[in-house]
């Protein structure tokens, strides 16, 4: 199956707020989310997830704590409300360039 | 590769705090993906562990980065000598200002971050010397009455300095500010 490896981190954080915008979640459901949301097409190396989950708490866009799932510890995410604006300001600079990008493309007759 | 091995691989270089909480998280994302059935091999779950060290270097300090700033010698050593030599090289018509402003500046610096944690004071003690050291550098280069080559060599070689620590330092301030929570969080 193609898949695309999700190589900008900007993308990355991207897809990680936009997860975490429906429900909190664990660093592995995450990485499953947007796998299954994106029907298998793009998929980030999950070494390289926690970084990014560690830079965007350290600026408060999402917070964590520890609970017990099933007698083992996991460290769960939520979006914070900076995380929120921070979501949505990506969101449109996401589709104002995936819009100029299809006018200069052009589409099929 | 066995996730221990991967683990030493991608996280040793970092100080203990931040090598557990990366252990905890990885371990039970491991459990998860073998509880959903997948490969007992985490270079396909995390990839390289060696490109993970490197995305990790960008959040955290390293261990060796944390022992040299908490040791303090190092940094404010190059602080002290920039301050000091400072006024000696700046022989001109402006000295005195030149001297009371870096002295000031100094002071006020020293001030600020006397209460700060070991690791960002030097960091900040350190950049604050740096940059200041090459601004004022900036205008003694182009002082056209100053015939020393050697002096003009070394004021260019301080502002440069001056200026990729201007550029760095918020990368590190970053880091250190993150490797501290993390510090902090298991000293509680």
């Amino acid at each position: 199956m193609y898949t695309l490896i999700m190589k900008s981190q900007e993308q990355l954080r991207m897809l990680i707020l936009a997860v975490l915008e429906r429900q909190p979640e664990h660093g592995y459901a995450i990485a499953q989310a947007i796998k299954a949301r994106s029907e298998g097409l793009l998929t980030a190396k999950e070494g390289t997830l926690y970084p990014v989950l560690h830079s965007l708490e350290a600026e408060a866009h999402i917070q964590s704590h520890e609970h017990e799932v099933g007698g083992r510890v996991r460290r769960e995410y939520r979006l914070t409300e900076k995380g929120q604006k921070e979501v949505s300001r990506l969101r449109g600079d996401w589709k104002l360039q995936i819009s100029a990008v299809s006018a200069v493309l052009g589409g099929e007759r | 590769m066995t996730l221990a091995q991967w683990l030493d691989e991608a996280t040793s270089a970092f100080p203990v705090a931040v090598q557990t909480r990366l252990a905890q998280e990885y371990r039970a994302h491991f459990e998860d993906h073998l509880d959903a059935g997948g490969v007992n091999d985490p270079v396909v779950v995390f990839g390289d562990p060696g490109k993970a060290k490197r995305a990790w270097g960008r959040v955290y300090l390293g261990r060796k980065e944390y022992l040299v700033f908490q040791s303090y010698g190092f940094p404010a050593g190059i602080y002290m000598w920039m301050t000091l030599t400072m006024p000696s090289r700046l022989a001109s018509p402006v000295n005195s200002v030149v001297e009371g402003l870096v002295l000031m500046t100094v002071i006020t610096l020293w001030w600020l971050t006397r209460q700060m944690p070991a690791v960002r004071r030097a960091i900040l003690r350190l950049a604050g010397g740096l940059i200041l050291g090459g601004l004022i550098q900036v205008a003694y280069l182009f002082w056209p009455q100053h015939p020393d080559a050697i002096f003009r060599t070394t004021a260019g070689i301080e502002v440069l300095v001056g200026l990729v620590m201007l550029w760095v330092f918020p990368l590190l301030d970053a880091r250190a500010r993150r490797t501290l929570a993390l510090e902090g969080a298991v000293a509680r």
